[in-house]
């Protein structure tokens, strides 16, 4: 006890020398957007259907596979960016392949919002026909961000009255040079 | 690498060329011996000669080779004869179609085929498990009392029953005896299926249906198809329960202890009702769709589909898959893309023989 009480000036001043101790932050950077992770030209490597009707009720089946079929595997869908002052903004997409065409295969994208939202809700990839981006297409909700695993998946999801029936899961990774 | 290619080629071209198995093969009677006349009869549902305009010939290499050479150009003696549908028969006696003696002969290995040859069906041989036999007389023949033939018989099928008269009991109310019907000049049957809840009685109206044929040695022999027999129509059979007797009764023949004879039908698989799926529920112009149908019935070999919608020429396919499952993707996508508006869709689905499994519209969403 005595020897802890000699020591306990030390330790004050070690603690107040840390406290002083003045932090480098660095300078500003603006936070990745979804532009930056998602341009590209992606490679469809899965897609299943689902039956939203049969999951809200919990029927089976409520899933069916579709990669093997119709030559899905040759989907491939670019989305094209520019950067502008070191800023990455959409510009055009386009899909290639002989897979059948279950949403728009050409034109203009864009994105709901650039970062996560804050609903917790998936952003979307808006798809337009016009480069002012004002005629809308399709909408593909953004379920895998590529992150350290680089993969893209989207869903494509049908309603009716406001009520999802039927969805289309894509999972793609970036298509090899 | 040579022979590997070479056997790969092979595997490849025998699967490519597999034939298709005869769906279903009796014998009438079901129990015959080589110098009987007998009718083979052959289910060609599935085959390659399913529904064929043309005759139809046997082809069989044993216990002998009757047409061989002929190949390109079967014989007339080999012809069979149409019955119905796709239900050809062959009737012969086998010892003068193979021109062999009787105890030469135990078993038949054949396949059937088109005057050219350039359609068969599978064979019928040990390797493909419908061989047919010659049944055998050895249990009649020792101290069984009955025997019948085939062991897996059903109720639209020839039946074959033979009693051993030296064997079955008599005198059954006073002191049993043994072997006394053997004494009798004829032999009938009093029969009843399902616990003789439907009996055909030995009775002299019934003389000549229930009469059994003298094979010699105390052994006689019945052939009916029960169905037919007992005009059961719809009732499934279970058991055919039957006694022996002369036709004035006066000589019966009984199993031990004087019980009557029971022959229980053969476990029946259970039959699993087909079951068809459209998937997704709701679907619109744009997308695919997804159809199957599980535990199809025996000789259902293939399904197709006709779609049709107004202004599009018709969207035909086949299934793929076999009778436990057979399934299709279809993409409407494309089919319809170039159609503006379409409110509903009909949808036909047809197996091989025919059969309508779907015949119905189907609303699309907007």
């Amino acid at each position: 006890m005595k020897k802890l009480l000699q020591r306990l000036p030390l330790l004050a001043f070690v603690l107040l020398a840390y406290s002083c101790e003045e932090q480098e932050d660095g300078s500003y950077v603006p936070p990745i957007t979804r532009y930056e992770l998602i341009h590209g030209t992606w490679k469809l490597q899965a897609i299943k259907m689902s039956d939203e009707l049969a999951k809200a009720n919990k029927t089976k089946p409520d899933e069916i596979t579709l990669t093997k079929e119709f030559n899905f595997t040759s989907f491939v869908i670019a989305l094209n960016a520019d950067s502008l002052s070191g800023e990455i903004k959409p510009t055009t997409f386009e899909v290639t392949g002989n897979a059948p065409a279950l949403f728009a295969t050409s034109g203009y994208w864009d994105m709901d919002t650039p970062y996560a939202r804050a609903d917790g809700k998936p952003s979307k990839i808006l798809l337009f026909a016009d480069e002012a981006k004002t005629q809308l297409l399709d909408e593909l909700e953004l379920t895998t961000v590529p992150g350290k695993d680089v993969v893209l998946e989207f869903r494509l999801v049908r309603y009716t009255e406001g009520n999802p029936y039927l969805s289309y899961t894509y999972r793609l990774r970036p298509q090899s040079k | 690498m040579k022979r590997f290619i070479l056997y790969t080629l092979l595997i490849l071209g025998s699967a490519l060329y597999a034939q298709k198995p005869i769906a279903e093969i009796w014998t009438q009677p079901a129990f015959f011996r080589p110098d009987d006349t007998v009718a083979f009869y052959f289910d060609l549902t599935g085959t390659d000669l399913e529904g064929t305009t043309e005759d139809v010939y046997m082809w069989s290499w044993y216990p002998t080779e009757p047409d061989a050479g002929n190949w390109n150009n079967s014989s007339d003696f080999a012809k069979l004869i149409h019955v119905e549908g796709n239900i050809w028969k062959f009737v012969i006696v086998p010892t003068q179609y193979y021109g062999v003696p009787a105890d030469q002969i135990t078993a038949f290995y054949g396949l059937l085929k088109n005057k050219n040859g350039t359609k068969q069906t599978d064979a019928f041989a040990p390797d493909k498990g419908n061989t047919i036999f010659v049944p055998s007389d050895a249990v009649i023949k020792g101290s069984a009392r009955i025997d019948y033939f085939p062991k897996e018989w059903k109720a639209d099928r020839p039946l074959s029953i033979l009693v051993n008269t030296n064997n079955t009991w008599s005198d059954c109310e006073t002191s049993a005896v043994q072997g006394k019907l053997a004494t009798a000049t004829n032999v009938h049957i009093h029969a009843g299926i399902n616990n003789w809840a439907v009996v055909v009685e030995n009775n002299p109206t019934n003389a000549a249906k229930t009469a059994l044929t003298d094979l010699g040695g105390g052994i006689w022999r019945i052939d009916f198809i029960p169905k037919d027999y007992f005009n059961s129509g719809n009732t499934k059979i279970n058991s055919i329960h039957a006694v022996f007797a002369n036709l004035d009764w006066s000589l019966m023949g009984k199993d031990a202890n004087c019980a009557d004879f029971y022959i229980a039908a053969p476990e029946e698989p259970e039959v699993i009702p087909p079951v068809f799926t459209i998937f997704p529920q709701k679907f619109s112009k744009k997308d695919i769709i997804y159809l199957s149908r599980e535990n199809n019935e025996a000789g259902v070999t293939g399904l197709t589909y006709t779609i049709t919608a107004a202004g599009v020429s018709d969207l035909t396919g086949s299934f793929k898959g076999t009778t436990a499952k057979f399934e299709a993707f279809i993409d409407l996508a494309t089919w319809l893309k170039s159609v503006q508006t379409v409110s509903k869709i009909h949808l036909l689905v047809k197996d091989n023989k025919n059969n309508v499994i779907v015949d119905s519209d189907i609303n699309l969403v907007q």
